[in-house]
């Protein structure tokens, strides 16, 4: 679908756009956030294709959803495992995690709506900068945030009404807690196209 | 004075409401959780400032200052908003906005706030 070339620019912008959504993580939770380098693959989830490691962490997660439309539209997802969704809560409210066993595990509304908040402000700043990047507006929906188990066998489906998968892997490494989190941008033909033909472009200008 | 701050979001509105309320002991604060709210509030507070947040459920920040902007309204706006693109920045400071700041609020952007209310 893209070539290495394509896929190295690609990669640069999303560390930057990447980049600026963990200081704002970094700022929510008042702890230092390291990141990994963004690993990007552009998926056909039409096709059978092997993927070179799992969509995201299987079990019980957090996914927070936005859609965003205009001339560049699909939908951006962030995914924790549950737990780890809770000690970036606990962080972000300046309170301490403590243990808790799977059974006894639950999120109440406090938690959703910080979480809420987080993706809000992350999806918000990968995809505006995409967005700016493209030189168009987009308009986001608000964070749709579920508590959701996921087995191994049905991540493809939980995610089969998307054609095109622009996925970051991504991992969040907060002082106390690695977090694990994936960032999923999924964009239909038109607008894959779209950021194609714009790193098409700026290649052509170096 | 008087002040509204809408934001959707609970943890939003509990830490404004909570800074204010303490710089401001004497302010008038009404908290709203979404534009539609946030514009009925305006008609009937006539408030000296408005917080708001852009994307909320109802009615967005964005539907919220044109209508004020329709109405007449020439108020103090400062819009508190996760998105970072050029377009809506540019969007919404022709509502003649006073400021727009970026979430995160870290205690920097906080103070700026304050300062702002404080017509510093």
């Amino acid at each position: 679908m893209i070539n290495e070339l394509q896929k190295d620019l690609l990669r640069e912008y999303i560390n930057v756009f990447i980049g600026q959504a963990a200081s704002m993580l970094s700022e929510i939770a008042n702890q230092r956030v390291i990141l990994s380098v963004p690993e990007v693959e552009i998926v056909n989830m039409a096709e059978e294709e092997v993927l070179s490691h799992n969509l995201f962490s299987h079990g019980h997660i957090v996914s927070s959803s936005m859609k965003f439309g205009n001339e560049f539209s699909g939908r951006a997802m962030l995914i924790f495992p549950a737990k780890k969704a809770k000690f970036l809560v606990d962080a972000c409210m300046g309170m301490e995690s403590e243990e808790v066993l799977d059974e006894e595990f639950h999120l109440i509304d406090t938690d959703f709506d910080v979480l809420k908040e987080i993706s809000n402000v992350i999806l918000n700043s990968v995809i505006g900068e995409f967005s700016n990047l493209l030189d168009t507006t987009v308009e986001f929906s608000i964070p749709d945030v579920e508590l959701l188990f996921v087995s191994e066998s049905e991540q493809k489906m939980y995610l089969k009404n998307d054609i095109y998968m622009l996925m970051l892997y991504t991992s969040f490494q907060l002082a106390e807690a690695k977090i694990d989190g994936v960032v999923i941008v999924a964009l239909g033909m038109n607008s894959l196209n779209k950021l194609i033909d714009k790193i098409n472009e700026i290649l052509g200008d170096i | 004075m008087k002040i509204i701050i809408a934001d959707d979001s609970s943890f939003v509105r509990t830490i404004v409401n909570k800074l204010i309320s303490t710089e401001f002991p004497n302010a008038q604060i009404k908290l709203c959780t979404n534009g539609k709210e946030a514009y009925e509030a305006y008609i009937e507070m006539e408030p000296d400032w408005l917080i708001t947040d852009l994307l909320m459920p109802e009615m967005s920040g964005q539907q919220l200052l044109s209508a004020l902007n329709v109405n007449g309204k020439k108020g103090k706006y400062i819009v508190v908003s996760a998105d970072v693109q050029k377009g809506t920045k540019e969007e919404v400071e022709s509502y003649g906005i006073v400021k727009f700041i970026n979430k995160p609020l870290n205690p920097d952007k906080l103070q700026e706030l304050i300062n702002l209310i404080r017509g510093e």
